[in-house]
C-alpha cells in the first residue's frame, strides 16, 4: 500500500512543505525486560502521513494515548522510527548521522507541557537559554548575552530575569521562558507539546498570543498538539486528529470543526465543554479505549463509532480526499466509490490505486 | 440541591493562611481563605495560576512540605483537624480524602508497577489480600478507561501516556470509596472524549457514593458541567464565590469578568489576539496592601488600594460573595457605573 | 539484557586489553635494568651473566614482540612465570586471590552496612545536631587516607593495648575468629571511605526524593512513613548509591596494595608490591589484569543491578 499523498496537487503548485512525514510507524517493545515475558508491541503510531508547510500551524488532536507526543518526538527524531520517513526541508531527518543530526536539532525545537521540570533546577535563566547556543556554537560570549536579552524582551519578561532560577517563576512565565529557550537557535519548527494545558485562562491567552506574535515575526511552522480543540482551532491552520496510532481525518480547522466527516471527529466536537453548556453532562463516545497493542481490525473506530456500517469491522478504510481535507472513513469510501461509479469495477473499495486519493 | 446546602458541612476550611519557608525567608502562599464542601457536593475552584488553589488543597491533608499552616483551621467532618496527630491524619488520607494531584506525570513512583501503587491504598486501609487488591486494582483501571487493563496493571508509569497516568492517579483517589475527592486539575492531560469519560464517572461515583468533589480547573466548561459552587482565587485569596451558574454568567468581581473573557470559544475569531488580562499576579513578596487585582484591574480607584473585606450580595436571588467594594450596593454610585461603561 | 551483558563484556575485555598494554609499556620505560637490581647484591656478576639472564627472560627482544609472546601465553591462562622464583604468575596469583577477595569482600560490606544506615538517618533527621555529626564524620571519612588511618590503628592499638597485628595470616576455613582478628582492622581503614561517600550520597539522593510529587502521593494515600521511606524513597534514592558502589569498589582494591602490606596479609596487594620493587613484570601485569577484570566485573554487575531496580532501563 503507498502512501496517501495530502494536499497533492497543491504540493506542485506551492514551494515544498517544510515538514514531510511518510508512513510514520513506531511500535513500543513492552516487556521482555528483566526476566519478563516479551508481548505484542505497542503500536503508538502507526502509519501516519502529513505535511507541514512554512509559516503554518499543523494541530494535533486525538485521543490521550493515540500517539501525538509519539508523533512529535518522532518528528525531531527524539526517539527512533520503527519505519517510514520524515524530511525536514529536504533532509532525511531519519537517515541523518548524529553530527547533522545536531546539526538540524538547531532548526527544530520541543516545548513541553511542563516547562519548569524540564529546566534544571540550578541553572539560572541566562544558562538554561544559553545552553543551547552553546551546543550548537553559536556566537561569543557578549552576542549569546544579548541574544537572551533580545529573547526575554520578545517574550515580555524583563532581563532581570536572567539572574534568576526556573522556581522563581510562575507557570505562565515559565512557559514564557520555554519559548524562550526553543527560539534561542532560530528554529524553524517548534512542537508545541501541551504547551498550554497547563496554563490557566488567563495566562494561557497571553502565551498562545506571544506564540501567534512570534510566528508572524519569525515565520515559524508550529506542530501543535493539544486537546482543547477551542485552543487547537484558535492556533492552527489545519487540523489532523488521531485515533489509534492512526489518522482519522485532516483538514482546514474550521472546516474540519464545523463539518467533521469522520464519526471520530464529529465526537470530539461534540464533546467540546463551554460554559454555555451549564449543568449539562456530555455524551461520551461508548465503548472501551481499544488496546493500542491489538488494535481492531478494519477501522480501528469501529468498536465504538455510532455510524458503523457492513465494510467497517474486516476493511480497513484509507485515507481519501473530501473536499478540502482527507478523511479516513468508509463512510466517505462509499461515497467516493459513488462518485467515480463509471470507473472499472475492480477500481472499487479496494482502493489499491494510488492514485485514489488524488482523484477523488 | 437546596437540601444540600442544609446538611453541616463535610470540609470546613476558615480563614485559612499557609507560609513557605524559601531559602531564609517565608513566603505566604494562601492568605486568609474560606471554603466549605458538603456532602455530595460538587465545589469548583479557579483562579489564576499560582494563587494558591493547590496549596489550600495540600494543606487540607497537611501534605505542604517545607510548608505550614500559619492561620486559621480546617475542620473535617466536624473535628479540627489542623493540629491532628500524623495517626489521625493517615487515617484520614487516602481514605476518608482522596487527592488527585495536578503533574501526573511526576506523581507515580518510577520504580513500581501501578497495579502496585493502586493496591497500595486498598492493602492499606481494607485490609485486603495481595490477589484482592490486584484484582480491585485491574477493576479501577476499567473504570477509568485505561485499554487492556488487566494487562496494563503490570505496566511502569514510564510506559504510559500522560492521560493514562492521569487515569491512574484517578483511579488510585477512587480505590477507597473517599467521602471527599480533592481534584487538582484532574482532567488537564485528557482529550475532551476521555474527559467526559471521566467527568461521568465522577457524576456516577458522586451519585451512588456521595462523595463530595473539590475540583481545580482552569476549563470554565468543565465548571458549568460539574460544579454547583465555583470559588474564584486571585492572589492567595477568595475574591468571588457563589453558585456556579450565577458566577459563570453574571460574574461580580473584575477579575472573574477579565478571567471569563480570556477562555477561547468556538467562534474566537483566529487573525484577532485572545482578550487576554494584561500584566501578570504580583509576587508573593510585593502584594500589595490593598486589592491584589489593583495593578492589572480595569477599574482601579483609589478605594482598591485599601484592604479589601468579602461583601456579601444577593445576586438573582442567591447569596455571592465578592471581595471588591464596588460590588456592594451601597457605593454603586452613578460615578463607578459610569467609568463602567466607559471601559466597556 | 544477555545481549547487553554479553556486549558490556566484550567491551570490558577489550578496556583490559589496552589497561595491560599500557602497564607493560610503563614497566619497561621505568628507569633501571631488572636484571642488574636483581643480581646487585650477589658479588662477582660478570656482564656475561647479565646478558645470559637478559636473554632467559627474553627481555633483549623489542618491546612489542615481548608483548605478543606474553599475550599468547595470557590467552592460554598462563601469565608468565616470576623473575623473583620462576614460579607460575596464575598460580601464585590464584592461591592469595582469595585472601584479597575476603578483605575487600569486608572492606565493601562494611561500607555498605554502615552508610547506608547512616546516610538514611542523615536524611531523615536532616538538620538536626545528629546529622550535622553525620555529616562530619562522613567528610572526615572521605578525607583521611586508608594507609594514614590504619597507622593510626596500628600506633594507638600498640599503644594502649600493646596489641599488634599478627604476623602470620591464617585462613578463615583454619581459625575463623583469628582470621577476623587480623582482617577486622585493615577493613575497616579500608571501608571508611566507602562508608563516608555512600552514607553522603544515600543522604543526598533520599532528601531529593523525599522532596518529589510521588513521595506526596504515597503520603496522601495514608501511607505509614515506614513505606515512604524504605519502600518508595530507599529504592528510588538506592540507584545513584549503587554507581558510586562500583567506584568505590575500585578505590577498596587500590587500597589493598598498601594495607595489606602494613598488616602483612599475604594477599595480591602485598604481592604487587614486593613486585613492584623487584621490578618483577610479570607479577605485576598478572596482579594488573586480575585487578583490573575484577573491577570491570563489579561494574557489570551494577549494570545488571539498576536493570533489576529500575523498570525504565531497557538494555
Ligand atoms: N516508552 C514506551 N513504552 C511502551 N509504550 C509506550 C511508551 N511510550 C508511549 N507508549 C504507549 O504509546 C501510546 C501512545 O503514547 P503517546 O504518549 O504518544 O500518547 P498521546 O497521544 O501523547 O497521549 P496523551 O494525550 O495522553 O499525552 C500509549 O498507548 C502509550 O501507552
Ligand atoms: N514548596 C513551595 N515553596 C515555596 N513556595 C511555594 C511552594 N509551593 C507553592 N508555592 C507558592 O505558593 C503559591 C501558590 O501555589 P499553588 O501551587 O497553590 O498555585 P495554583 O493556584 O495551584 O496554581 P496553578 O494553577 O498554576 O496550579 C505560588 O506562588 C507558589 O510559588
Ligand atoms: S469507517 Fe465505519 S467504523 Fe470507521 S468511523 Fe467510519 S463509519 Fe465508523
Ligand atoms: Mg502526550
Ligand atoms: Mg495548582
Amino acid at each position: 500500500m503507498t502512501a496517501p499523498t495530502l494536499n497533492g496537487v497543491e504540493r506542485e503548485v506551492t514551494n515544498r512543505p517544510l515538514v514531510e512525514a511518510t508512513d510514520l510507524v513506531k511500535h513500543f517493545e513492552v516487556g521482555g525486560g528483566f526476566l519478563s515475558a516479551k508481548r505484542p508491541p505497542v503500536r503508538a503510531v502507526d502509519g501516519v502521513s502529513f505535511t507541514i508547510n512554512r509559516g503554518e500551524t499543523l494541530g494535533l488532536v486525538g485521543e490521550s494515548g493515540s500517539g501525538k507526543s509519539t508523533l512529535g518526538r518522532l518528528v525531531l527524531r527524539l526517539i527512533e522510527a520503527t519505519s517510514g520517513s520524515v524530511t525536514f526541508d529536504g533532509q532525511d531527518v531519519l537517515a541523518l548521522k548524529n553530527k547533522e543530526l545536531i546539526a538540524l536539532r538547531s532548526r527544530m525545537q520541543l516545548i513541553f507541557q511542563d516547562p519548569v521540570s524540564s529546566f534544571n533546577p540550578r541553572m539560572t535563566i541566562e544558562q538554561v537559554l544559553t545552553e543551547p547556543m552553546l551546543v550548537h556554537g553559536v556566537g561569543d560570549a557578549a552576542s549569546r548575552k544579548a541574544r537572551c536579552r533580545e529573547l526575554l524582551d520578545l517574550v515580555s519578561l524583563p532581563s532581570t530575569a536572567l539572574a534568576r532560577y526556573p522556581h522563581q517563576f510562575s507557570g505562565g512565565q515559565a512557559q514564557r521562558i520555554g519559548i524562550a529557550r526553543a527560539l534561542t537557535t532560530n528554529p524553524d519548527l517548534i512542537v508545541c507539546d501541551e504547551a498550554v494545558s497547563a496554563l490557566d485562562v488567563s495566562v494561557q491567552a497571553q502565551v498562545l498570543n506571544l506564540l501567534k506574535d512570534v510566528q508572524k515575526e519569525l515565520g515559524l511552522s508550529y506542530l501543535f498538539i493539544a486537546h482543547d480543540l477551542n485552543v487547537v482551532r484558535y492556533m492552527s491552520d489545519r487540523i489532523c486528529v488521531m485515533y489509534l496510532g492512526r489518522l482519522a481525518e485532516e483538514g482546514p480547522s474550521d472546516i474540519l470543526l464545523n463539518e467533521p466527516l469522520h464519526p471520530y471527529t464529529e465526537a470530539l466536537v461534540d464533546a467540546i465543554p463551554s460554559s454555555d453548556t451549564i449543568g449539562r453532562a456530555r455524551e461520551p463516545l461508548a465503548g472501551e479505549i481499544p488496546n493500542p497493542s491489538a488494535p481492531p481490525s478494519g477501522c480501528r473506530f469501529h468498536t465504538r463509532c455510532p455510524k458503523r456500517f457492513e465494510p467497517c469491522d474486516h476493511l480497513e478504510p484509507e485515507l481519501i480526499t473530501v473536499g478540502a481535507g482527507n478523511v479516513s472513513c468508509h463512510l466517505h469510501t462509499e461515497q467516493a466509490a459513488l462518485h467515480r461509479h463509471q470507473d472499472p469495477p475492480e477500481h472499487s473499495l479496494h482502493g489499491e490505486d494510488p492514485q485514489e486519493g488524488a482523484t477523488a | 440541591m437546596t437540601s444540600r446546602h442544609d446538611s453541616a458541612p463535610l470540609l470546613v476550611i476558615d480563614d485559612l493562611h499557609v507560609e513557605f519557608d524559601t531559602g531564609g525567608s517565608t513566603v505566604e502562599a494562601v492568605s486568609g481563605v474560606d471554603l466549605e464542601i458538603r456532602a455530595g457536593e460538587t465545589v469548583a475552584v479557579v483562579g489564576e495560576s499560582g494563587s494558591g488553589k493547590s496549596v489550600t488543597a495540600m494543606a487540607v491533608l497537611q501534605l505542604l512540605g517545607n510548608g505550614r499552616i500559619s492561620g486559621g483551621s480546617v475542620t473535617w467532618d466536624g473535628t479540627d483537624i489542623t493540629h491532628a496527630s500524623n495517626k489521625k491524619l493517615r487515617s484520614i488520607r487516602g481514605n476518608d480524602i482522596a487527592v488527585v494531584f495536578q503533574d501526573p506525570m511526576t506523581s507515580l513512583d518510577p520504580l513500581y508497577s501501578i497495579g502496585n501503587q493502586l493496591s497500595e491504598a486498598l492493602r492499606l486501609h481494607q485490609r485486603m489480600s495481595r490477589k484482592q487488591a490486584r484484582e480491585r486494582a485491574i477493576e479501577l483501571l476499567g473504570m477509568v478507561g485505561i485499554p487492556d487493563p488487566a494487562h496494563k496493571v503490570d505496566a511502569y508509569p514510564h510506559q504510559l501516556s500522560g492521560g493514562q497516568r492521569q487515569r491512574v492517579m484517578i483511579a488510585g483517589a477512587l480505590a477507597c470509596t473517599p467521602r471527599l475527592m480533592i481534584a487538582d486539575e484532574p482532567t488537564t492531560a485528557l482529550d475532551v472524549t476521555v474527559e467526559a469519560q471521566v467527568l461521568n464517572l465522577m457524576r456516577d461515583l458522586q451519585r451512588e457514593t456521595g462523595v463530595a468533589l473539590m475540583l481545580i480547573t482552569h476549563d470554565m466548561g468543565v465548571v458549568g458541567e460539574m460544579a454547583d459552587r465555583v470559588v474564584v482565587f486571585y492572589a492567595g485569596y477568595v475574591v468571588e464565590s457563589g453558585l456556579a451558574d450565577d458566577v459563570l454568567n453574571h460574574p461580580q468581581h473584575p477579575y472573574t469578568q477579565a478571567l471569563l473573557t480570556a477562555i477561547p470559544r468556538r467562534d474566537t475569531p483566529r487573525d484577532e489576539p485572545m482578550p487576554a488580562i494584561p500584566g501578570t499576579v504580583p509576587g508573593l513578596h510585593e502584594m500589595p496592601a490593598g486589592c491584589r487585582f489593583i495593578t492589572r484591574c480595569p477599574y482601579a480607584a483609589e478605594r482598591c488600594s485599601e484592604p479589601q473585606e468579602i461583601v456579601r450580595l444577593e445576586v438573582a436571588g442567591k447569596q455571592r460573595d465578592v471581595r471588591c467594594w464596588r460590588a456592594d450596593p451601597a457605593h454603586r454610585t452613578s460615578a463607578t457605573i459610569e467609568s463602567e461603561l466607559e471601559v466597556l | 539484557m544477555i545481549a547487553y551483558a554479553a556486549r558490556r563484556f566484550v567491551y570490558g575485555l577489550l578496556v583490559l586489553l589496552i589497561v595491560t598494554a599500557m602497564v607493560f609499556i610503563t614497566l619497561r620505560a621505568i628507569p633501571g635494568d631488572v636484571v642488574r637490581v636483581q643480581l646487585a647484591d650477589s658479588p662477582g656478576v660478570t656482564e656475561e651473566q647479565i646478558a645470559q639472564r637478559t636473554a632467559e627472560l627474553g627481555l633483549d627482544q623489542p618491546v612489542y614482540s615481548q608483548f605478543f609472546v606474553f599475550m599468547g601465553g595470557a590467552l592460554r591462562g598462563d601469565l608468565g612465570t616470576s623473575f623473583q622464583d620462576n614460579a607460575s604468575v596464575t598460580a601464585e596469583i590464584l592461591h592469595r586471590l582469595p585472601i584479597t577477595l575476603e578483605l575487600g569482600f569486608l572492606a565493601i560490606l562494611l561500607g555498605v552496612l554502615l552508610g547506608l544506615p547512616l546516610g538514611l538517618i542523615s536524611a531523615i533527621r536532616k538538620n538536626t545536631l545528629l546529622d550535622q555529626f553525620l555529616r562530619l564524620v562522613s567528610v572526615v571519612g572521605i578525607s583521611i587516607p586508608n594507609f594514614w588511618l590504619a597507622l593510626l590503628f596500628i600506633t594507638y592499638l600498640s599503644l594502649w593495648f600493646q596489641w599488634s597485628p599478627p604476623l602470620v595470616y591464617v585462613g578463615p576455613f583454619e581459625d575463623l575468629s583469628q582470621n577476623l582478628v587480623h582482617m577486622t582492622l585493615p577493613a575497616i581503614a579500608l571501608g571508611t571511605a566507602a562508608m563516608a561517600s555512600i552514607s553522603r550520597m544515600l543522604r543526598s539522593s533520599m532528601l531529593e526524593v523525599m522532596g518529589s510529587n510521588f513521595i506526596r502521593t504515597v503520603r496522601a494515600r495514608g501511607a505509614s512513613e515506614w513505606n515512604v521511606i524504605f519502600k518508595h524513597a530507599g529504592r528510588n534514592s538506592t540507584i545513584p548509591v549503587f554507581t558510586l558502589l562500583g567506584l568505590q569498589v575500585g578505590a577498596v582494591l587500590g587500597g589493598t596494595v598498601i594495607l595489606e602490606s602494613i598488616f602483612s596479609i599475604p594477599g595480591m596487594g602485598s604481592l604487587i608490591f614486593e613486585s613492584v620493587q623487584f621490578r618483577d613484570y610479570p607479577m605485576v601485569l598478572g596482579c594488573v589484569i586480575f585487578y583490573g577484570g575484577l573491577f570491570i566485573m563489579v561494574n557489570l554487575l551494577v549494570d545488571v543491578a539498576y536493570a533489576a531496580i529500575d523498570p525504565r532501563i531497557r538494555y
